[in-house]
């Protein structure tokens, strides 16, 4: 009888020890996954700040070109100067292209949703199995990752505009004025064009007004993602209702389904970069005067330093109880979660 | 006049046959605990090392290497890409069960980052 005991308790010790450490298993493939998901949303961030960059490098140029051109002269006697005029338009032109290229590039399906297929193929690369049973909480309304929660709004000099769901919420700067010196010469009383006419052509100032660059309204909702694994290990444990009728779960539990799978959580957020400028921040649109002036002190926009756009964009993992600015928390995504999945959890247990 | 009370020790031969048994039973559980420990900081180690490069529970029993996001002091920026790309791994061997610490047998755990 005492023998009989010991042996069982033998494999119940046995037992436990295998679940503990695929329940630690399962845990580093959420946090990894989760990791992988941000690391892979930081690489895209980056790239943003690049297309972004180039959309203000354009319009730097532009300003420059306008800038060194002036004054330009004519004898059209017209207040404004079609030479100048023409390079605005090729401005508007390449705008347009640099502006569709970080729209397609932030749209969710090109951001957000590669993403969370590295997350996918992290979380099958350390649990062989759990590519089916993991979630970034794409379907929960409120999630970072929900396709509907964020939106790009764009628009475009020659080619319309629009909004799409987005990997984060960004507006565009749609008041970029440009500017140049001009000097028509008119017909005067003498001769047939002597008379100079100097302008600095802001009384149509309607046309003037180019699309730049991106930037967000405020600092939240903030970008990070919440993954979710789990599921019952199938291995051969050392309960004889495995040979019973089990599937392979533990102590004879089913191990797709019912109570005793196990669950594991994380968080991680791409951070410390920033695609463009922020209102309240910095300025998001410039109204610039005669010659107009990027800033203070300034004469040249400079995307890093007048704009705040900083690649440096890199992931980490998050506390599940670390709050962060959103529409939700991560702690109440994954309550949520868990009503979805017909759980109860307690959150105030979810201490990593 | 005093009696001899006779005593057979069957009780002292059940427990000399029982207590080798009691014995195993109880080293085969410190074995296996040890095992399964060994295991969880196998998984522990891989999964420090591919996120943070550390050395978790390091010494001479245990021999992790791999690649990271982390350039020794904070995790490294994304390179900027269109598609997330990327693979790290790293790889965990723990020689610290005994008996076969002096052998080839070892635990072996991986742990990756990977976009694909």
């Amino acid at each position: 009888m005492v023998l009989f005991i010991l042996v069982v308790f033998l494999a119940f010790a046995t037992n436990i020890g295998i679940v503990v450490n695929d329940k630690i298993r399962m845990q580093n493939t959420a946090d990894l996954a989760s990791y992988a998901a941000a690391y892979g949303e930081a690489q895209i961030l980056n790239k943003l700040v690049e297309l972004n960059t180039e959309i203000a490098d354009i319009l730097a140029d532009c300003r420059a070109n306008l800038i060194n051109n002036s004054p330009y002269e004519d004898c059209l006697c017209q207040y404004r100067s079609p030479v100048a005029d023409a390079e605005i338009e090729g401005c508007k032109a390449e705008l347009d292209m640099a502006i569709y290229d970080f729209v397609l590039q932030a749209m969710y399906q090109s951001s957000v949703e590669p993403a969370l297929e590295a997350g996918y193929a992290t979380a099958e690369a350390n649990f062989t199995g759990t590519r089916d049973l993991t979630s970034f909480m794409e379907d929960l309304p409120g999630s970072p990752t929900f396709p509907m929660s964020y939106w790009i709004n764009y628009q475009t000099h020659y080619m319309g505009g629009g909004g799409f769901p987005a990997i984060a919420n960004y507006s565009q700067a749609q008041t970029v004025w440009v500017n140049y010196m001009h000097i028509s010469w008119c017909p005067g009383p003498m001769c047939s064009c002597c008379i100079p006419m100097i302008t600095y052509p802001m009384g149509d100032q309607s046309n003037q007004p180019l699309n730049g660059w991106f930037y967000k309204t405020n600092t939240e909702p903030e970008i990070w993602v919440e993954g979710r694994v789990h599921g019952t290990p199938q291995k051969q444990f050392l309960d004889i209702a495995y040979g019973s009728g089990g599937d392979g779960g533990f102590f004879g539990a089913s191990s797709t389904g019912g109570t005793d799978l196990l669950y594991a959580y994380a968080v991680a957020k791409p951070y410390e970069g920033s695609v463009g400028p922020t209102v309240g921040n910095i300025n998001a649109d410039w109204m610039l005067g005669v010659f107009y002036s990027p800033g203070p002190g300034s004469m040249m926009l400079d995307a890093k330093n007048d704009l705040g756009m900083q690649d440096e964009y890199r992931a980490r993992i998050v506390g599940l109880n670390e709050s962060m600015a959103g529409y939700t928390t991560p702690t109440a995504l994954a309550s949520m979660d868990g009503m979805m999945l017909g759980q109860m959890w307690n959150t105030s247990y979810f201490r990593h | 006049m005093k009696r001899i009370q006779r005593r057979r020790g069957q009780s002292a031969v059940e427990t000399m046959m029982l207590l080798p048994i009691v014995m195993m039973i109880f080293i085969a559980m410190y074995y296996l605990f040890t095992i399964t420990f060994a295991a969880q900081n196998t998984h522990l180690r891989a999964r420090e090392y591919v996120l943070h490069q550390d050395t978790y529970l390091g010494g001479r029993v245990q021999d992790t290497s791999g690649s990271a996001p982390w350039n020794g002091s904070d995790y490294e920026i994304a390179p900027a890409a269109e598609q997330p790309s990327f693979n790290f791994s790293a790889s965990s061997r723990d020689r610290s069960i005994r008996g076969v610490s002096n052998s080839t047998q070892q635990l072996q755990a991986g742990a990756y980052l990977t976009s694909n």
